[in-house]
C-alpha cells in the first residue's frame, strides 16, 4: 500500500490565502490538474513529493471525492469558486484575490491559496514518527 | 447597404457554435456573468458554462473594441485581462463580465469585460464569432 507524504503549499509573492497541507490519502489519491494544454509543474511537484496520482482534470477529471487537491490557472472567476464549492483544496497558479462577491466566504481561507506557480513553493513536511 | 459595407470591411478572428448550455447559466447572467468552456470540459465545468465547439484558436490576440457577436448580439470588449487570451486558447474559456457589473478597475486577469444592453439570449447552435471591424 502506498504511503503518502504531506507538502506544504506557500507563496514565495503575491497572491492570496495559505499556506494550505496536503496529503493524499487511499481514498483521496489523485492530484488533478485543470491548467490548459499542459500539466502544471506545481502539480508534478505535489505528486512527486507526496505521492499522489496526477490526473489531467480537463481531458481525464477524477471524482471530486477522489482529488486530494486541484491546481489550476483560473483568471479568478469559474474554477477558483467551482472547485472549492466541492470541498476541493484549489490551488491557483496566478495570484489572484477571489472576488469579493464569492458566496463561499469564509470556506475559501482553507480551500483555497493563489500565487503558487513555482515548484519551490512546496516542500515535504518531514513526518516525526 | 451600410451592413453590406461593414460585412466587406470586417475580419473574423474567430468562430464557433454552443453546444450546451449548463444549469447554472442563467444565475450566472442574472449576476451579468457568462461563462465559455470548450465542449470537452468535465461536467461540473459544462453545468456553469456555455460550452462551445472551440475547434480552432484564434489567429490573433483579440483587444478592446473588437465585437463578440453570439447570433445576432453584439458584445463589445471594453478590456481583456492578462490571463484570458491563454485560457482562451487552450481551454476555449472566457469570463465575459457585463460592464453594469464591474468596471475595469476590479477586473480578474481572467476576465473579459463587455458592453451589452438587455438579456443576452442563448441557444444551442447558436454561431459565436469575434469581430474586428
Amino acid at each position: 500500500m502506498t504511503k503518502y507524504k504531506t507538502v506544504k503549499i506557500e507563496r514565495r509573492g503575491a497572491g492570496w490565502g495559505g499556506p494550505m497541507y496536503i496529503t493524499p490519502t487511499a481514498e483521496k489519491p489523485y492530484i488533478a490538474c485543470c491548467t490548459g494544454l499542459a500539466i502544471h509543474k506545481v502539480a508534478k511537484e505535489i505528486a512527486k513529493l507526496t505521492g499522489g496520482e496526477l490526473r489531467d482534470a480537463f481531458r481525464n477529471p477524477p471524482p471530486f471525492e477522489q482529488m486530494a487537491c486541484m491546481v489550476t490557472d483560473c483568471g479568478g472567476t469559474a474554477r477558483c469558486e467551482m472547485y472549492p464549492s466541492k470541498d476541493v483544496p484549489t490551488i491557483c497558479v496566478f495570484p489572484i484575490s477571489p472576488p469579493a462577491t464569492s458566496k463561499l466566504g469564509d470556506k475559501l481561507n482553507d480551500l483555497l491559496i493563489t500565487g503558487i506557480n513555482s515548484p519551490k513553493c512546496v516542500t515535504l513536511v518531514e513526518d516525526n514518527e | 447597404m451600410i451592413d453590406e459595407i461593414m460585412e466587406g470591411s470586417m475580419r473574423i478572428l474567430y468562430e464557433s457554435t454552443i453546444t450546451s448550455i449548463g444549469s447554472s447559466v442563467q444565475g450566472l447572467l442574472d449576476e451579468k456573468i457568462c461563462i465559455f468552456f470548450a465542449e470537452n470540459a468535465p461536467e461540473e465545468l459544462k453545468e456553469i458554462s456555455v460550452c462551445h465547439t472551440h475547434e480552432k484558436p484564434p489567429w490573433y490576440n483579440f483587444r478592446s473594441r473588437d465585437i463578440i457577436r453570439i447570433g445576432d448580439q453584439e458584445l463589445e470588449i471594453l478590456a481583456i485581462g492578462k490571463v484570458a487570451m491563454k485560457t482562451f486558447k487552450e481551454l476555449g474559456h472566457f469570463s465575459i463580465k457585463f460592464r453594469q457589473r464591474d468596471d475595469i478597475e476590479n477586473m480578474l486577469p481572467g476576465d473579459v469585460l463587455v458592453e451589452f444592453n438587455g438579456n443576452l439570449s442563448l441557444q444551442e447552435g447558436m454561431k459565436i464569432q469575434v469581430v474586428r471591424i
